[in-house]
C-alpha cells in the first residue's frame, strides 16, 4: 500500500488545544510527583530545602504560563 | 430558486397596480410589503431591513429616484429595482448609475420579473456569501496570530524554567545519599516527565521552525550522499545501543542537489529516528540513496522492519501532531524511549521536502515494516570532489 502526500495542512486550533492538553496533564504528573517525593524524602538539609524551593517556584512559574495562556489563546468565536 | 426568507418591498402610487405587483410576486414566493409612495416607502424601511425594494420611478410626494437615493443612503445592502415605461428608460439608466441593481420595464411581463429577481437574489446571497468568506478570513488571521503567540510563550518562556527545574532535581538526586526504593520511584517518575514536558516543547520549537521554513529556505550546491552518511554516522551508536542492524547504501558517491543542506540533514535524521522508534530490538533500518539519471532525480529511501502503519492512518501520518497511540506501534513504552513526542517530526520531513521541491510517499504494511521515500530533483551542476 503506497499513499503519495500531495496535500498541506497547517496545525489547527484544536491541534494547540490539544498541545496545551498534553502540557497540562504532564504538567499535574510533575507537581503530584514533586510534592510526593518532598513528603516522602528523609530529613532533608538547607541545601536541599533550597533546591526543593527553587523547583516549586519554577513549577509555578509554568503552572501560571500553562493556566492563563489558553484563556488567552482559545477564545472561541 | 427559494425566494420564501427574501423580504421585498413594493413601491407604487396606482393601487391596482400596486396589487397586481404584490400578487405577482407572492406568486414568486418572497415576502411582501407595499407603500403608495416613495415617502411611506422610506417610513416601512425605517421600521425594517428589506432585502429588495421594487420601485415605480414616476410617483407623486417622492419620486422613485429621490426614494432610491435615500434608500441607498440608509442601507446600502438593500438592492432596488425600479420600474419604469419605455419613454423613461433615460430615467432608469440614471436610477442604474445612483446603484439601482437593475430596471424591469412596464408592462411587467411575469417571465422577465422572474429572471430580474432571480438575478437580484444571487447577488445578495453572493454579498452574503463574501462577508462571511471575509469574517472567516479575519477569523483564521487571529487565529494564526494567537498560534504565534502561543508558540512563542510555551516555546521560549517554558524552556529556561524546565532547564532550572531539571538542573535542582540532578543536583537534590546527588543530595540525596539514602534513598529508598519510594524515593528512588517517585525521583523516576519527576525525571521522567520531566523529560516527556521537555521534548514536548523542543518538538514545538521544531514545528515551529518548520512552519517557518518556506521563509527561510537557502539552497546551496552540495553532495546529498556525502551529508546523508554524516547524518547516519552520528546515529549508528543509537541504533548498535538499541540492537538494530543498521546499513546505508549508495549508486553514487557524488550527487549533487540544489537545497537547503540543513532541511536535508534534518528531515534525513526525522526519518531515521522515526524508523528507529518503531523498529524493534534485532530489526533492521536500511537507508537507500539512489539517483536516476534518465529522471535527474534522487531517491532516498528509509526501510525498516518496525511495527508499520495501518492503512488508514497513512494519510495522517505526516499531519502535525500526529502520534501514532496504540501501543503496539512503539517498540519500548514511551517513557524508556524518546519521550513518546508529539508527532511533528513526519510533518517537518513533509515540510522541508516540500521547500525542496520534492515528493514524499510511504508504503507500509502492519507487523512487517514501512519504507519511506523522498524524490528530490538533482542538479545538474557538479561538485568538484
Amino acid at each position: 500500500m503506497t499513499d503519495k502526500i500531495y496535500d498541506k495542512t497547517s496545525p489547527t486550533v484544536e491541534d494547540y488545544q490539544k498541545l496545551i492538553e498534553d502540557l497540562r496533564v504532564r504538567l499535574n504528573v510533575l507537581n503530584a510527583s514533586v510534592f510526593l517525593l518532598e513528603e516522602r524524602l528523609p530529613p532533608r538539609d538547607q541545601e536541599m530545602e533550597n533546591y526543593l524551593n527553587k523547583i516549586n517556584s519554577e513549577l509555578e512559574v509554568i503552572r501560571r504560563m500553562i493556566i492563563t495562556t489558553p484563556k488567552v489563546v482559545f477564545q472561541k468565536n | 430558486m427559494d425566494f420564501k426568507d427574501i423580504s421585498l418591498l413594493v413601491i407604487e402610487d396606482e393601487e391596482l397596480v400596486r396589487e397586481s405587483y404584490v400578487d405577482m410576486f407572492e406568486l414568486f414566493g418572497f415576502q411582501i410589503d407595499d407603500a403608495a409612495n416613495g415617502q411611506l416607502g422610506l417610513q416601512k424601511l425605517a421600521q425594517k431591513d428589506y432585502d429588495i425594494v421594487i420601485t415605480d420611478l414616476n410617483m407623486p410626494v417622492m419620486d422613485g429616484l429621490e426614494t432610491l437615493k435615500r434608500i441607498k443612503k440608509k442601507n446600502i445592502q438593500t438592492e432596488v429595482i425600479v420600474i419604469t415605461g419605455f419613454a423613461t428608460i433615460e430615467n432608469a439608466i440614471t436610477a442604474m448609475k445612483e446603484g439601482a441593481f437593475d430596471y424591469i420595464t412596464k408592462p411587467i411581463s411575469l417571465e422577465h420579473a422572474r429572471i430580474v429577481l432571480t438575478r437580484c437574489v444571487q447577488h445578495i446571497e453572493a454579498v452574503h456569501e463574501n462577508e462571511a468568506l471575509r469574517n472567516v478570513n479575519a477569523r483564521l488571521r487571529q487565529v494564526n496570530e494567537l498560534k504565534d503567540k502561543f508558540i512563542t510563550i510555551t516555546n521560549h518562556e517554558m524552556r529556561t524554567p524546565l532547564a532550572v527545574i531539571k538542573g535542582y532535581m540532578e543536583l537534590l538526586d546527588l543530595s540525596l545519599e539514602n534513598k529508598n526504593a519510594e524515593t528512588e520511584e517517585y525521583i523516576g517518575i519527576v525525571n521522567n516527565t520531566l523529560g516527556e514536558l521537555i521534548e514536548l516543547v523542543e518538538r514545538m520549537h521544531n514545528l515551529s521552525e518548520a512552519e517557518a521554513s518556506g521563509n527561510r529556505y537557502k539552497p546551496q550546491l552540495f553532495n546529498i550522499v556525502e551529508s546523508i552518511i554524516e547524518v547516519a554516522s552520528g546515529m549508528k551508536l543509537l541504533f548498535q545501543k538499541r540492537g538494530i542492524h543498521f546499513s546505508v547504501y549508495s549508486n553514487e558517491k557524488n550527487i549533487p542537489v540544489l537545497s537547503d543542506e540543513n532541511g536535508i540533514r534534518r528531515m534525513v535524521r526525522e526519518l531515521l529516528q522515526n524508523a528507529l522508534k518503531f523498529t524493534d530490538e534485532d530489526g533492521r533500518v536500511t537507508l537507500r540513496i539512489r539517483k536516476e539519471k534518465a529522471e535527474g532525480k534522487v531517491y532516498i529511501k528509509v526501510e525498516d522492519t518496525g511495527v508499520g502503519i495501518p492503512a488508514d492512518q497513512l494519510k495522517i501520518i505526516f499531519e502535525p501532531f500526529y502520534e501514532v497511540q496504540d501501543v503496539m506501534h512503539h517498540s519500548t513504552s514511551q517513557t524508556d524511549f524518546m519521550g513518546g513526542g508529539i508527532g511533528v517530526g513526519l510533518s517537518i520531513v513533509r515540510e522541508i521536502v516540500e521547500g525542496a521541491r520534492g515528493e514524499i510517499a510511504v508504503e507500509s504494511t502492519p507487523g512487517q515494516g514501512s519504507i519511506f521515500t523522498v524524490i528530490l530533483p538533482c542538479s545538474q551542476e557538479t561538485i568538484p570532489v
